[in-house]
C-alpha cells in the first residue's frame, strides 16, 4: 500500500499537492483515502467540490461523543477518494496534536483500513513536527514515506530543514523515511538552483516539480483539483507523472 | 452525579491487569509513570507479591521529561535494566500521562528490542480502562510473541488450555488446582494455563491445545485468535458447583470434536429476583451453576462495564454507574456481591462473594471455592 505523509511550511501548497496527489491516484485508479491532520480542516475541500467533510475533533466537541461510523466523519470526493480531517480543538485551548493522535485511534477502532482496502493513504500534516502529535503519521503502520513540499523561499527551506531534521531523529524508531522533495514553484529569484542546492547537500531527490500555475488557482476556486478540472494540462501531468511513480515504487517493494 | 463511585469501590485499572497477566513469565513489565512507587499496581491488587518475585517497576516520568519529550531517557533506562536483570522479554505501558501526550511506546519498544535483543512489546493501555482490558491486551501480546507452532506432543486424552486466569478474578492459588482437578477428572489434561501457575512454557504450547477453557472475560482476545489462527474452540463458562462442571466436561469434548465455540451458559440462565454482581463470565457461570445445583433463577449484573457482554441475556445488565445501580438492585430479594457493593444493596439479603479486582485484598480469605464443588455459601 502506498502510505505517504505530506509536510512543508505553513502555507506552501500541502493541501493543493496532496489533493493532486490523491486525485491523480484514484485518476489511475486506485482507491484512495486522504486525511487531512491541521486544525483548519481545510486539506480535502478541493476533492469535495467545497463541501466539506465534518472533522473527527469537531464531532466530538458537537456531539460530545466518539463516533460510531467512518460516514459519520468521512465523506467521498473526486474519483472516490475518502476524505477525513482531524480538525481540532477550540482556537487557542486545548491540544491540537493530541487531537491527531485522538483521531488515529479512533481510525483505528473504526476499522478504516480492514473496510475501506485503500491502495493507498495519504496523511496531509501541519507545517512542522511541533510535538508528538504531529509525528504521529509517520509512526509505525501508517506512513511510510514522508514527503516534503518546498518552494525557494528561505523560510520554506528552513522549515524542510527541520523536518527532515526530525524524520532523521526517528531512524532508531522504524518510522517513515523521507521519499524527497516536491518543489513547488513561486518564481522567486533563483529558485531552481535554491531547491537542488538544497535537495542535494541532504541527500533528497527531487521527485516533482510542479510550476506556478494559475489552473491551481483557477480550479481551486471552483471548489476541484487540476486532474479534475482537466488532466490534460500540463500541470496536471506533473502530479500524475508523481502518481505514477510512487505505485511503481509501491508495485516494486511487494 | 453521573458516573461516579461515591459510595462504592472502582475496579482495578488496566495497567494492574498488564501486570497481574505478566506477572509470572520471567518480563520486565514497565509502567510509564510519574509515581515512583508500585504498589497500586503490584500489592493493592496483587496476591503473589508476596510470595513471588517479579520484575514489575515504574518509569518515574517527571513532568519535565514529558514537556520536553525526552523519551531517550526512558530508553537508556530500559536498555540499562534489562541488561543487568536479563529478563525473558520487556512490556511496557502507558499510565494517563504517557497516553495523554501520546507517547509511541511502541516505538520505544522497538528502539529497546534493537539495542538488547530482547523481545519487548507495548501494551494498549492509558490507565483509565478496566482491568480486562489490559489484561486481554497483554496475554495476547505475550501469545503472538511466544506461540511455537510445533510443541504438539501426541496423547490419547484432550489437552485443555485454561484461558484468563489471574488473582484479580481467582486469587487463590486453590483456584488454579481446582481447575486442574477438574481437567484430570474429566480424563483430560492440563496443556497450558495462562495467567496463573504459569510460565512462558505455556505461552509457547498453546497451540498444542485441543481446546480451550476460557474461565473470564479478560482471556476473550487470546481465545479468539487462538481459534482464528490455530483453529483452537473454546468453551466459555467456569465450572462451578456440580451440575454445571458436568456440562462443561461434556462441551469441552463437544467443542473439540465439532471445531466451534461454546458458551457453556447459555442454555442455563432463567430470569429471577436474584442479582450477582461482578464480571460478566464469572457471574454468569454461577448463575448456571446455582440454576442447575439449586433450582435459583439469578440475574447477572454486570458491574465493570467492560468484558464479554455477549454472555448477558436480556433480563442481565451491564452497569458500571453507581447511582443505576443503586436503584435497579431495589428489584432483588437477594444480591450476591462483593462486600464494598453492600453499602448501595441497602435492607436487601446480601451474599458476599469478595472479588479482588473490585475490593484489592480486603476479603481474600472469605472468597470460597466453588469449582467442581458443592455450592455451600448459598
Amino acid at each position: 500500500m502506498i502510505k505517504i505523509a505530506v509536510y512543508g511550511k505553513g502555507g506552501i501548497g500541502k493541501s493543493t499537492v496532496t489533493s493532486n496527489l490523491s486525485a491523480a491516484l484514484a485518476h489511475l485508479g486506485k482507491r484512495v483515502i486522504q486525511i487531512g491532520c491541521d486544525p483548519k480542516a481545510d486539506s480535502t475541500a478541493n476533492l469535495l467540490s467545497g463541501n466539506p467533510v465534518l472533522p473527527v475533533m469537531n464531532y466530538m466537541r458537537d456531539f460530545d461523543k466518539e463516533p460510531e461510523s467512518l460516514e459519520e466523519i468521512s465523506k467521498v470526493g473526486y474519483g472516490n477518494v475518502l476524505c477525513i480531517e482531524t480538525g481540532g480543538p477550540t482556537p487557542g485551548l486545548g491540544c491540537a496534536g493530541r487531537g491527531i493522535i485522538t483521531t488515529f485511534s479512533l481510525l483505528e477502532e473504526l476499522d478504516l483500513f480492514e473496510k475501506f482496502k485503500p491502495d493507498a493513504v495519504l496523511y496531509d500534516v501541519l507545517g512542522d513536527v511541533v510535538c508528538g502529535g504531529f509525528a504521529a503519521p509517520i509512526r509505525e503502520g501508517l506512513a511510510s514515506k514522508v514527503i516534503i513540499v518546498t518552494s525557494g523561499e528561505k523560510m520554506a527551506l528552513y522549515a524542510a530543514n527541520n523536518i527532515n531534521s526530525a524524520v532523521e531523529n526517528f531512524k532508531e524508531r522504524s518510522y517513515a523515511t523521507v521519499r524527497g522533495i516536491v518543489f513547488n514553484r513561486r518564481n522567486v529569484l533563483n529558485e531552481e538552483e535554491k531547491v537542488k542546492e538544497f535537495a542535494s547537500s541532504h541527500n533528497l531527490e527531487i521527485i516533482a516539480d510542479i510550476p506556478r500555475s494559475d489552473d491551481i488557482i483557477r480550479f481551486e476556486d471552483e471548489g476541484k483539483t487540476v486532474i479534475e478540472g482537466d488532466p490534460g494540462l500540463d500541470v496536471s501531468k506533473r502530479f500524475l507523472d508523481l502518481a505514477k511513480l510512487l505505485i511503481e515504487e509501491d508495485e516494486n517493494e511487494k | 452525579m453521573n458516573q461516579t463511585a461515591r459510595i462504592i469501590s472502582i475496579y482495578a485499572a488496566d495497567t494492574s491487569g498488564v501486570c497481574s497477566a505478566l506477572y509470572e513469565y520471567g518480563g520486565m513489565t514497565v509502567i510509564h509513570d510519574a509515581s515512583g512507587c508500585n504498589s497500586t499496581y503490584t500489592t493493592h491488587d496483587e496476591p503473589r507479591w508476596y510470595d513471588k518475585k517479579s520484575m514489575m517497576f515504574i518509569s518515574g516520568l517527571t513532568e519535565k521529561d514529558a514537556v520536553m519529550g525526552n523519551d531517550d531517557k526512558f530508553s537508556a533506562d530500559l536498555i540499562i535494566a534489562a541488561k543487568e536483570l536479563k529478563p525473558a522479554f520487556i512490556a511496557l505501558c502507558a499510565s494517563p500521562l504517557p497516553a495523554m501526550i501520546g507517547t509511541d511506546l511502541d516505538a520505544i519498544a522497538y528502539e529497546v528490542e534493537s539495542e538488547t535483543g530482547i523481545p519487548s512489546f507495548a501494551v494498549k493501555t492509558n490507565g483509565m480502562n478496566s482491568y480486562i482490558y489490559g489484561i486481554n491486551n497483554a496475554f495476547l501480546d505475550l501469545a503472538k510473541r511466544f506461540i511455537k507452532n510445533d510443541m504438539s506432543e501426541k496423547t490419547d486424552r484432550l489437552k485443555v488450555n485454561i484461558l484468563g486466569m489471574t488473582p484479580l478474578d481467582f486469587p487463590k492459588k486453590e483456584y488454579f488446582d481446582s481447575l486442574k482437578t477438574f481437567i484430570e477428572d474429566a480424563g483430560m489434561e492440563l496443556n497450558a494455563c495462562i495467567g496463573m501457575e504459569t510460565s512462558l512454557k505455556d505461552v509457547e504450547r498453546l497451540a498444542a491445545g485441543e481446546v480451550s477453557l476460557l474461565i473470564s472475560s479478560s482471556g476473550i482476545l487470546l481465545a479468539d485468535h487462538l481459534f482464528d489462527e490455530y483453529e483452537i474452540p473454546y468453551v466459555k463458562g467456569v465450572p462451578y458447583g456440580i451440575g454445571f462442571s458436568e456440562k462443561i466436561k461434556g462441551f469441552l469434548s463437544e467443542a473439540a470434536t465439532n471445531k466451534k465455540n461454546i458458551d457453556a451458559t447459555e442454555r442455563f440462565r432463567c430470569e429471577g429476583k436474584v442479582a450477582i454482581l461482578g464480571e460478566a463470565v464469572l457471574c454468569a457461570s454461577l448463575a448456571s451453576a446455582l440454576l442447575l445445583d439449586k433450582g435459583i433463577n439469578a440475574n447477572v449484573l454486570e458491574t465493570v462495564g467492560d468484558g464479554d457482554l455477549e454472555i448477558l441475556k436480556p433480563f442481565d445488565m451491564s452497569c458500571d454507574d453507581e447511582k443505576i445501580l443503586e436503584d435497579e438492585l431495589k428489584k432483588y430479594d437477594i444480591i450476591i456481591g462483593d462486600p464494598l457493593f453492600r453499602p448501595i444493596c441497602h435492607d436487601k439479603k446480601f451474599i458476599e462473594l469478595p472479588h479482588e479486582a473490585f475490593s484489592g485484598r480486603c476479603f481474600t480469605k472469605n472468597a470460597p471455592d466453588i469449582i467442581n464443588r458443592a455450592i455451600e455459601f448459598i
